[in-house]
């Protein structure tokens, strides 16, 4: 048969046909399916920002509904030059008209200078939920990677600036939502309750003159001082000897970060490393932020000399690192239904979940640590620079800390293991200020009874155990009744935790150390993570039975009770407290739980007989009160500053006031939700800042990090009762 | 059946002629060599590069630069002497504007000015992309391989000697691609500052050809005969530098100091050791391109109070002519390296990074990798401009083919010339005759050093030709340096400001008495630049 020869002509209809299936097949793809399922195509390997490229022109996935739940930020013009803020030209700071989640104020504002997006800063004493800067980035289907990176980081217990999502609308237009990060300064480390102490950001490109020497946020004879000790430990790192470098840096976070490093697949070059430098216990820590550029295929250019690739050749340091790679892989999964559960408002991006790619192998990889095995550099012309530089002896830290814990140990016939510093059951006359020092854990095991003298206090600059049960528990007490001892402290330098449980603690006063004020009897500052679980905290003079400031805490039926100022201090903190129970003395004015700045969900639980308020917000926290009881306090729950407090399902019954709200600042301060009020004198004691709503709803309770629908209370609280 | 005549023959001969006709009055008009050589680099830079494969995307960071068209004409209007004005430009990095000024830079090499590829400087506000930089010079790479001065800068940097940022790149103007340039750190009184080692500015000075005022080139000057003519770069304080340039201009030009006086007094206002790197960074790089006249900076360390220098436009093997190993760049070299200690601290620098560089293997290393970053960028620039031929005013097109080869020549430059000076300051040949006395007789360039053990309480006193040299104990061993002499060659002026000049090594015919009255049983003769002991012939 012959074909005929003309070719067929094709019609409108064909390709019009064509290009609805091809498109349909595109959108369908890109509006439904998820990076990760591409991903296991053998051999097509497509990137999160391919992904991000086609999915903005093809996806058309409805997600208006979840982003009008963002919260709104809103700039208005400049009177310093005419664009709007999205057209701003340069780096220079422009003032601008802002409006965002009851703020109201003119702050500066200006581009970033190493990537696209805008740094806000607001003025010195009106803080922006207590942040002097934060910075705007457009959010895109990194955000998310960049969020759940910051979850794992956490996880591993380093410290993280604070991400969410915003709407930005700049003179009235909408500009998309933008990922907003706290800015890494010197309120960054007040939040985080972390005090006396410098930061410091490193370079690690050697063929930046600028990155040789570390950038040092501190006075001019600080930043000599620094720079020396930092030159000299890096000098003996290129000699091959890491002691004093050891010695000098928190290992624990050193590691974390090394391997979030891997994780994230950063260019080390790329993107300076800021640490912490605490002038208390002199020792570094770095802080995690997710990077500005990452190289999947893990270059091995040389790095500039720097505090964290070196220490990963010693042997204690690569022990630490490969079990952490072990423990974060065990507890993958239920980190990332934690994560999902934490990010809910964050799949309003296009994306897959970049925790979903993440196989527990890459984190177990042994190739982590030969990715960080890099040939060193000195800076370009750096011999020149370090001529007359006054440099320090070498010290190995961990030295004087030896000789000292020795004598502490043999003193008090404590037990050292390794680390830790071990107090067994027995009783211990602690007739002295009693100084733990950082790189130590200290434990305190069941049957330990501590009797403090007048005015003496334990400082403990590393971890702090305290693991008492209810049957045997630890014992904390004065020496003399009436004559109160000071604290007991951890002082944080941002790695730090504290594991408190099967506590008796009362009789404290506070104290001051190390230059740092610990107001309460128990003052845990600057700790990554605090938990406290199944204590009594008694009788006491201090400013507060317990202060918490910084970092995340999770508390579990505890009780306070007897006089106090006030049980429960927290302040920059980001928490959960279930179950407590707050039971004031008749005599005193004292306040059940005082929330700074922060996030904090209480729930469950019951607070009676406070003289002051049971729950008082305060500075610009957000507080969810749920399903506690609060009677026959002064006031139920007070909100003041910029706090705001989401009450719901709680019992609330014979209090002087229900709720209340002092403050001058406009905006919604105590939100209502369905609760039982009975034989309150009055349900609201002022006029303004309240906000009826029918239902809490899910995005408000997922802010907290708790779910939605609690599991079933554990019958703990009432054990601790049946005991008193 | 017979096929009619095309009419192909005639065309191939009009294009033959049409060829070779222009070849031929060029050839007749520059000379055959420049003529080939241009129409070399036109042909190849039409024909091998229109060909080259898609680049790839850059490994070099892109410089999206954007001016207005008529400034950019008023700066070509009448070059090299309308391009010095500061014109409004904006730099895009993100999507944002960030506001500068661009002038054009560099007057005395044509390479600056001619061909479509200019240099220029851009000056910045104080928050800009490049922070903590402010100022910074785009400059149309000098040689074939575009990284000549590159590596030579990062040479010294590696050597301990402070260099400006240096860093290749790819410059967009105005939308279109311009090219691979070299970005470049302006240096001035935030030197310091920005290496994160002050908050405040500190006291920089620059040598370098006075500033163009007129439309001629002015008369150069020679640095060191005045501290006047080092212009002062910096808002700190003045007065102390300018005291300390004074007496070391002083210093220099005063001839009636005697050796140890002039020591004295130049290790009290300059830093020795960043001198003697920064000679040894030259002698290793082999350039001569920072002379008495220009490319030259100094800044006062304020923690030492010193001066020290700044490594400027490099030049990878631009060696001064008969490759000597004592070339006298400037004034301040003439002295320097007539103090014997101070020549050894230099030699000792130059050999350690010869070791570090070529034996170990650390340039080539780092030279493939800048290749492989560049690569991509050179392909994808079709405005390669440089001289292609000896004559200054020829500044062409040239291709990725004179690029690829100036890589090979340059590596086997740089592998030859290491060779030979590794070879120069390892020498190990030296005559030793053994008697009542040592004779050493050499002529090789390296000083030596004798060491002994002994239980002489007092240090031995060493009678070394005519010199008395009081022997220093280190690690239980007694020891002198036998340094060398050092002539400039015979004819020249022998005065810190001839220009070009270089020290001769005299060859050594010594004879050493040693207190004991007999040559020490023990004595170990080791090449004081690499401790490594001699070949005692015969």
């Amino acid at each position: 048969m012959k074909r005929s020869i003309k070719p067929r002509k094709v019609g409108v209809m064909p390709w019009l046909i064509s290009l609805v299936l091809v498109g349909g097949a595109l959108v369908g793809i890109f509006s439904l399916g998820h990076a990760t399922w591409l991903a296991k195509i053998p051999g097509l390997r497509i990137g999160a920002a391919e992904w991000s490229l086609y999915q903005r022109l093809f996806d058309r996935h409805p997600a208006a509904t979840d982003q009008a739940a963002l919260p709104i930020l809103r700039f208005g013009d400049s009177k310093e030059v005419d664009e709007c803020m999205q057209a701003q030209r340069g780096g220079a700071w422009r003032t601008r008209w802002f409006e965002g989640d009851g703020y109201g104020d003119s702050v500066e504002v200006r581009n970033l200078l190493d990537r696209e997006g805008f740094l806000v800063r607001f003025k010195k004493n009106t803080l922006y939920k207590e942040q002097r800067r934060v910075m705007l980035t457009p959010a895109t289907a990194e955000s998310r990677r960049v969020a759940e990176l910051q979850e794992v980081a956490h996880e591993l217990g380093l410290v993280t600036p604070s991400l969410s999502l915003v709407r930005v609308l700049s003179c009235g237009d909408e500009i998309g939502i933008f990922q907003q990060q706290e800015w890494v300064d010197a309120e960054f480390l007040d939040n985080r309750g972390i005090r006396g102490a410098s930061l410091v950001k490193f370079g690690m490109d050697p063929s930046r003159p600028d990155q040789q020497f570390p950038a040092i946020e501190a006075d001019s004879a600080e930043q000599v001082k620094l720079r020396g000790i930092i030159e000299r430990a890096l000098a003996e790192a290129a000699a091959g000897n890491t002691d004093m470098l050891a010695g000098m840096m928190d290992e624990r976070s050193v590691a974390a970060w090394a391997l979030m490093a891997w994780i994230d697949e950063r260019d080390l070059r790329a993107t300076p490393v800021t640490f912490t430098y605490n002038w208390a216990n002199g020792r570094f820590a770095p802080i995690y932020q997710p990077p500005v550029v990452t190289d999947p295929m893990g270059g091995d250019d040389p790095l500039v000399h720097n505090p964290i690739t070196p220490l990963l050749k010693r042997a204690d340091l690569r022990m630490r690192f490969e079990n952490l790679q072990t423990d974060l892989a065990a507890k993958w999964p239920e980190l990332q239904q934690r994560s999902a559960a934490k990010l809910a408002q964050w799949p309003v991006l296009p994306g897959a979940s970049f925790m979903a790619s993440l196989s527990a192998s890459h984190i177990t990889s042994s190739e982590a640590l030969a990715h960080m095995d890099r040939t060193l550099l000195a800076g370009p012309g750096h011999a020149t620079f370090v001529h007359g530089m006054p440099l320090p002896p070498v010290v190995v830290g961990t030295g004087v800390d030896t000789v000292q814990l020795a004598r502490l140990v043999q003193r008090h016939k404590l037990i050292a293991r390794g680390d830790s510093i071990i107090f067994p059951r027995g009783k211990y006359m602690i007739d002295e200020d009693v100084e733990f020092p950082a790189g130590r854990s200290v434990l305190m095991l069941e049957g330990a009874r501590l009797f403090m003298a007048p005015g003496r206090s334990m400082l403990v600059k590393g971890d702090l155990y305290i693991r008492g049960t209810l049957r045997n528990p630890v014992f904390i007490r004065a020496q003399d009744d009436g004559r109160p001892f000071g604290a007991i402290a951890v002082l944080g330098g941002s790695s730090q935790q504290c594991a408190i449980s099967g506590l008796y603690v009362s009789g404290g006063a506070g104290a001051k150390l190390a230059d740092i004020v610990c107001g309460g009897m128990v003052t845990v500052q600057g700790a990554v993570r605090t938990s406290i679980a199944n204590s009594v905290f008694q009788e006491n003079a201090a400013g507060a039975s317990l202060l918490v400031d910084g970092g995340e805490l999770e508390m579990r039926e505890v009780r306070f009770e007897d006089a106090a100022k006030c049980f429960a201090q927290l302040d920059h903190v980001r928490g959960v407290l279930r179950d407590l129970v707050m039971i004031g003395a008749r005599a005193n004015i004292t306040t059940g739980l005082r929330i700074g700045t922060g996030t904090m969900a209480v729930l469950g639980g019951t607070y009676t007989n406070l003289k002051g308020p049971a729950v008082l917000a305060d500075g610009a926290c957000q507080v969810l009160v749920r399903n506690a009881r609060l009677a026959q306090n002064a006031i139920a729950v007070r909100s003041e500053g910029r706090a705001e407090v989401h009450v719901e399902g709680n019992t609330i019954d014979g209090n002087d006031v229900a709720f209340a709200t002092g403050t001058s600042v406009p905006g919604d301060r105590i939100i209502l939700y369905p609760n039982r009020l009975t034989g309150n004198k009055a349900e609201r004691g002022s006029e303004g800042g309240f906000k009826e709503r029918p239902a809490l709803d899910e995005a408000t309770v997922a802010q907290f990090g708790v779910p939605f629908v609690e599991p079933k209370a554990e019958a703990g609280a009432s054990r601790i009762k049946a005991r008193r | 059946m017979k096929r009619g005549r095309s009419g192909t023959g005639a065309v191939w001969i009009v294009l033959l002629i049409v060829a070779v006709v222009p070849l031929v009055v060029f050839a007749a008009l520059l000379g055959p060599d420049r003529a080939a050589r241009i129409a070399t680099a036109s042909f190849l830079s039409t024909t091998v590069d229109g060909i080259a494969e898609g680049p790839g995307p850059h490994k070099l960071r892109v410089v999206d630069v954007r001016i207005d068209p008529a400034h950019l004409d008023s700066l070509n209007s009448d070059l090299p002497w309308s391009g010095g004005r500061n014109m409004p430009a904006m730099l895009v990095e993100n999507g944002v504007e960030h506001p500068a000024k661009l002038r054009y830079r560099g007057i005395y090499s044509a390479s600056h000015y001619l061909g479509g590829k200019k240099s220029f400087r851009l000056k910045l506000k104080k928050d800009n992309p490049f922070k903590p930089y402010r100022r910074l010079n785009f400059i149309n790479p000098k040689s074939f391989n575009m990284l000549n001065n590159h590596m030579g800068m990062w040479i010294a940097g590696r050597m301990g000697v402070a260099v400006p940022w240096n860093e290749m790149v790819f410059v967009r103007l105005n939308g279109r691609d311009y090219g691979v340039m070299e970005m470049y750190e302006q240096p001035d009184g935030s030197f310091e500052r920005v290496r994160r080692l002050t908050d405040v500015e500190v006291p920089v000075y620059r040598g370098d050809f006075r500033p163009i005022t007129t439309r001629e080139l002015p008369e150069r000057i020679t640095l060191w005969r005045d501290a006047a003519n080092w212009a002062y770069v910096s808002d700190a304080d003045s007065t102390v530098a300018a005291a300390r340039i004074n007496a070391l201009a002083q210093a220099i030009a005063d001839s009636t100091l005697s050796l140890a006086q002039r020591r004295d007094t130049l290790a009290r206002l300059i830093d020795v050791d960043a001198f003697a790197r920064y000679l040894a960074a030259m002698l290793v790089v082999n350039t001569k391109h920072m002379d008495q006249f220009h490319n030259q900076w100094l800044v006062m360390s304020p923690r030492t109070g010193l001066f020290y220098p700044i490594f400027w436009d490099a030049l990878l093997m631009f060696p001064p002519a008969g490759d000597p190993l004592y070339f006298i760049n400037d004034a301040l070299a003439h002295w320097f390296l007539r103090i014997p200690e101070w020549r050894l601290l230099r030699d000792r620098y130059a050999y350690q990074a010869l070791q570090d560089l070529h034996v170990g293997g650390t340039f080539t290393r780092e030279y493939d990798r800048s290749i492989d970053r560049l690569m991509p960028s050179v392909i994808a620039d079709r405005n390669k401009y440089g001289h292609v031929s000896p004559e200054a005013v020829d500044v062409h097109r040239y291709s990725i083919g004179h690029v690829i080869g100036s890589f090979v020549s340059m590596r086997a430059n740089v592998n030859g010339y290491w060779d030979r000076t590794l070879a120069r300051l390892g020498d190990k040949r030296v005559q030793v005759d053994r008697g009542t006395d040592l004779r050493l007789s050499t002529t090789s360039e390296v000083p030596l050093e004798l060491r002994w053990r002994s239980f002489d309480a007092q240090p031995p006193v060493v009678i070394a030709g005519a010199d008395t040299l009081v022997a220093a104990r280190t690690d239980g061993w007694w020891s002198v340096m036998i340094h060398r002499d050092v002539a400039v060659p015979e004819g020249s002026w022998d005065h810190p400001f001839a220009n070009w000049l270089h020290y001769n090594v005299l060859p050594m015919d010594l004879t050493v008495r040693f207190p004991s009255g007999r040559v020490p049983h023990d004595l170990r003769i080791t090449n004081a630049i690499t401790d490594e002991a001699v070949d005692q012939a015969p």
